[in-house]
Parts: C-alpha cells; structure tokens; sequence
C-alpha cells in the first residue's frame, strides 16, 4: 500500500493574459519512508503541487489517495487529517509571533490533544533534540533565521506526520544554516523514516537525495 | 476546544503588544460604555420613579377605600357594619372614617382651591400614614381651630405654623335672612404635610372630623372609609376590593388604590420597556465598531489564521478564538458601562439641581433604582447585539484560503 498516489491531477490559474496551466495530468507515487525531491524553474508549480498533495489547495481535477482512501479538500474534517497526517515546512518560518518557541512547535499538538502540558513536554523534548532548549521562551523575532526555521520543522514533526512537506525549506537561510536544516531533514528521514518531499531550487540539496523529480510543463520528470 | 480558546484569550489579554490598546479597540469600548450606561440610567430613572411614586402613593393613601354609591355619604350605622366586616377579615389592619369637602383656603388677598381631609387625629394609627408627613409643627390639633396644610399650599398661602388662614366653602352655604352664606371657618396652622406628592402638597388642609364634620354641615355623616391592608395582601387589593362588594352585594363601593393608579404603572412599564428598545439601538450602533475592529484583526491576524490552518486549526475553532476576544472586550466594557450608569444614576439622585416639574410628574425629586433583573437584562441584550454583530466579519475567516495568505506573504 502506497503512502500517498496522485492520479491526473490538473490545475490552473486564471491571469490577465490568459489561463496558465501549472499542472498537467500529473501522477505521483509516494511510498512510507520515501525522501523526495522536486525541482523545477520558477513559477513551474513546485509550490502548488505541494500545497495540492498537502490539502492546502484543490486540484481542478484528478484525485489524491491516502493509504489507498481518497481524500479532499472538501473534507468537513479535512482540518483534522492536515493536524494529524501532514507536516509543513515553508521557505519563510511562518512562526506565530506573539508565541514563544515552545508554543509555536507545541501548537498543532495542542490542537490535537487540546493537553496544553502534555504538547508543551513532548515540544521540549524536540527542542532538547535540536538544541534549542535554552531558546525555547525566546520569540520568534527574539531568534536566528536557522533557528527560526529549526522551529518550524519540529512543529511540522510533533505529531509525527506520516508524511512531512518542505516548501523551498533553505530558500532564506545561509549556506551554513541551509546545510544544518538539510542534514536535519535527512536525520528524520533515516532515524525515523520520515516520509518526506522536498521542493527546492538547489540542486545540491536535490543531488543528496534518492528520488529525484524535475516538474516541466505540468508533470514529473525523473531527474 | 475551550481550553485552546482560553490559552489563546490569556495570550490575548497579556499580548507584548497590548492589542486590546489598539485605536479600535478603544472605540469599541468607548462606545459600549456611553450605550450601556445610557441604558443603564434610562432604566434606573424609570425604575426610581416608579418604585418612589408605588410607595409615596401607598404611603399617602389608604390601600382600599369603601363609598357609598351616587355620591352619597356614609351613615354612622354603615361605617359600624363596614367596621365591623373590615377587621374581620384577616387581610385588614386597620379601618377608619374620613370626611372629604373641597374649600377654598384664603389669606388676605390670596385665594387657593382646597381638598378639606377630616381625619380622627386622636387615633393612634390611621390606614393612611398622614402623621409620618408632618414635617413642619405637629400633628396634634389640641384645639378644635387646628390644622395642618400642604406645606406647598403653605408657601403658595404665603403662610407657616403659628398663621391663620381661612376656609371657605360654597358647597356647604348656610342659609340667612341674607340669602346663601358660604360657610367661614377659621384656623390655626400648626404643621405642615409634606408627602412628596405635588396634587396632595398643594391641596390637603387637614382638620378633626368632627370639626370637619361642623364645616361641611353634615354631622354623623362620612365621605369614606380607608382601609389598611397587610403588607403581603397590598399587591391584591384589588381583588380583595373586588371580592368585598360582591359580599355586599355591591351595597358599597369599594376600589383599591390599584384601581386609582394601575393605569399610571402599566403606562409607565410600557414607556420603561419602550425607551428601553430605543436605547438599545444605541448599543447596536456602537457594536457596528465591533465590525470594525474584528475586521481589522482578521485582516492583521491572516498570516496567523493560515499557519494555524495549516498546523489544522478548523474555522470553527478560529471562529471562537476571534469571537472570544471581542466578547471579553465586550464583557468588560458592558460591567464598565453598568458602573457609570450606577455612577451617574447615583449622582441625578444626590444632586438638587436638576428636578422634575412636580404638577407634571407628581414627585419633584429625582429617584433612581438598579434591580438585579434590570442591568441583567441589559447586561444580557448587550452582550447579544455584540455576539450576533461580530458573525458577519467572522464569516471571512472561512473564507480565507490558506495558500492565498501565504502567497501574499
């Protein structure tokens, strides 16, 4: 049983000049434990076609299995399977503010077991791992890019997703920081075996990578 | 659900940036405060008005009269059998006679009409409370020229205790080898009634009853007979007065002072519940700011309402935290409202400055009063016009797609 397939999934944009089609019958299969990379020039689709497979966005057609059962959008408790099947990882961290580290990675916890205590301990032990225990009532504004984006990784782990999305995830970190997060992704991947999917721009990050797609004109093309 | 409500609302409350400081929000408390408190006084001043006026006309009238159909007046063997029926029921306290004439109370040049109250000052308690008003000089008319008068138609009289005055009376004439005499008497001012009521202030000349009886020239004769009830039995006199004449076979009349004034109460509930209405208007207006400000904080918090979509926060849970914070604005702006309605009630009634026209409204004094039932109600419709006003922005949070916040992020 595959983790995650997309069958057909089609998906356009209405423009100024025209309709722009991002995806074009596009099928993807993804395996548990797999580590996926996506590639592709700007504005190709990278970003919507995870937004799609993670039921942040709908497809204009096709359909998206989880573990063989078809899932939508369009869920009444579409909520519930984002909070507990899917982790996100953007390229901006995308912190809560007016939270503190340990908030901020405890919260989708929170929103599941509504156990304020229980997340807060489990959101330390993953700051324990990462060794930001000390940064942990410490702002967002208050902390590093790389810790920022450190953050917002172990929030996407906490409830230990079955499959972790990461959306340009070292687009705004520095060559150092970028390779920390990097070899991070890959320690859950290999540790826990992480379902993850990757969408970047560097090729580096793609080349470390097993399954390597390159989406043009709408669809995947192995690399 | 509400534990994440209520860890959002703490964060809300205690927020490094104090959001609930915000422009906005300022006038979405600002504008709860007047509305609630305009409510809040508008209701207590109807609230006070009614309670005193209940209670001064109780005070200065007997709760159950007993007449003698067509004007005629009561025998001393009429009010003996009405006595002796009266004190028997158990609802009853005390019974007495009294004679009513209308006069006119003269000083020099001054002339003022007059309603002649002839009462058996003798009597330890009376069914109507005319002693306790005696404000001025006492209630003791030790000699048979004794008197007291409304102290408004005192100062009126341009008269005071220890004056004289004269009481004249055209219905009561004597006849003379002359011709119709009107009927003179004069007397000796030794109090004077100040029951807070203006119709009777101005219009009450107290005497003995026998003394009355000699003016108005029908000796062992009675206008009436006023009956006290128990204080629980008040509220039904009407019915006991009802009840009554049908034992008499309506041989008597008999109404209560609820027959006399129930029109002027149901008015005034109605004009209470009426002002009520439109004043809420006023807190509907002021919570359109919380359209203002919920909208404002939809559109400052939309990076937030998409992470935590994404993290799988339901509208529905966004939805209560967002409302939650507007409605603990609310609650506190509604109690803050309560407090200078209390406050500004409290002051129309401390001050002197500002009082009724006593001939239009019977009491000259202001007088409020702040039942439980009363700021509840606003407390209540408040925070409801609040609650139903802040749906409509709320509806955008469903709206809001995650991918297009991040985007524009």
């Amino acid at each position: 049983m595959s983790l995650l397939i997309a069958q057909n999934l089609s998906k356009s944009y209405q423009e100024a000049h025209g309709r722009l089609d991002v995806l074009r019958g596009l099928d993807l299969t993804i395996e548990a434990g797999e580590m996926l990379a996506i590639t592709g020039q700007s504005g190709c689709g990278k970003s919507t076609l995870l937004h799609v497979l993670g039921m942040l966005d709908h497809a204009d057609s096709g359909t998206i299995l989880f573990q063989d059962k078809p899932i939508s959008i369009k869920d009444k408790t579409i909520h519930e399977f984002r909070n507990r099947h899917i982790g996100f990882v953007f390229q901006f961290h995308y912190l809560l503010e007016d939270f503190t580290a340990e908030e901020n990675i405890a919260m989708p916890q929170f929103l599941a077991s509504h156990n304020f205590t229980k997340s807060l301990k489990q959101a330390r032990e993953l700051l324990k791992e990462l060794g930001l225990y000390d940064r942990r009532e410490h702002y967002p504004n208050q902390l590093s890019g790389g810790e920022q984006q450190r953050v917002a990784v172990a929030r996407a782990m906490i409830n230990s997703p079955e499959i972790l999305l990461a959306d340009e995830p070292t687009g705004n970190l520095d060559p150092v920081h970028s390779s920390e997060l990097v070899d991070l992704l890959h320690q859950y991947n290999r540790t826990r075996e992480q379902t993850l999917v990757v969408v970047t721009h560097d090729m580096n990050i793609a080349a470390g990578v097993k399954i390597h797609y390159v989406l043009a004109d709408g669809i995947l093309h192995p690399a | 659900m509400i534990k994440i409500v209520g860890f959002f609302l703490k964060k809300y409350i205690y927020s490094r940036r104090r959001e609930w400081l915000r422009y906005d929000s300022m006038f979405l408390i600002l504008g709860i405060v007047i509305s609630v408190a305009a409510v809040t006084v508008a209701l207590a001043l109807f609230e006070g008005y009614e309670a005193t006026l209940k209670q001064t006309i109780l005070d200065v009238n007997s709760h159950i009269y007993v007449f003698q159909p067509g004007h005629e007046n009561l025998s001393e063997e009429s009010v003996q059998e009405l006595s002796d029926f009266l004190l028997s029921q158990p609802q009853v306290t005390v019974v007495a006679p009294i004679i009513m004439s209308s006069a006119m109370a003269t000083k020099g040049t001054r002339i003022k009409g007059c309603l002649i109250r002839g009462v058996d000052w003798t009597r330890p308690e009376l069914p109507t409370r005319y002693h306790g008003f005696v404000t001025r000089g006492t209630s003791h008319l030790e000699q048979k020229n004794d008197t007291v008068i409304g102290a408004k138609l005192a100062s009126q009289l341009g008269v005071t205790v220890g004056d004289t005055i004269s009481l004249i009376s055209p219905l009561n004439s004597k006849v003379t080898p002359l011709g119709m005499s009107p009927t003179e008497f004069r007397c000796r001012i030794v109090g004077l009634y100040q029951s807070g009521m203006y119709e009777y202030d101005t219009k009450y000349v107290f005497l003995n009853i026998s003394v009355a009886a000699a003016f108005t020239l029908h000796p062992e004769e009675y206008s009436m007979m006023e009956v006290k009830l128990t204080d629980d039995a008040v509220d039904s006199a009407d019915f006991l007065a009802y009840r009554w004449s049908e034992e008499f076979g309506n041989q008597y009349q008999i109404s209560s002072w609820i027959d006399f004034n129930g029109n002027l109460f149901a008015l005034l509930n109605v004009e209470k519940w009426t002002v009520f209405i439109i004043l809420s208007f006023l807190v509907l207006v002021a919570a359109f700011n919380v359209v203002s400000s919920v909208s404002t904080t939809i559109l400052e918090k939309r990076r937030e309402i998409g992470i935590l979509k994404a993290c799988g926060a339901s509208n529905r849970l966004l939805k209560k935290i967002y409302l939650s914070k507007s409605l603990i604005v609310s609650v506190v702006s509604i109690i803050l409202g309560l407090l200078v309605g209390v406050g500004i009630g409290s002051f129309l009634e401390a001050q002197h400055f500002f009082l009724l026209k006593g001939d239009v409204y019977f009491l000259d004094k202001i007088n409020v009063a702040f039942p439980w039932q009363n700021l509840g109600i606003t407390s209540v419709v408040a925070l409801l016009i609040v609650y139903l006003t802040a749906q409509i922005p709320l509806r955008r949070i469903s709206q809001l797609e995650v991918t297009a916040i991040l985007r524009k992020e």
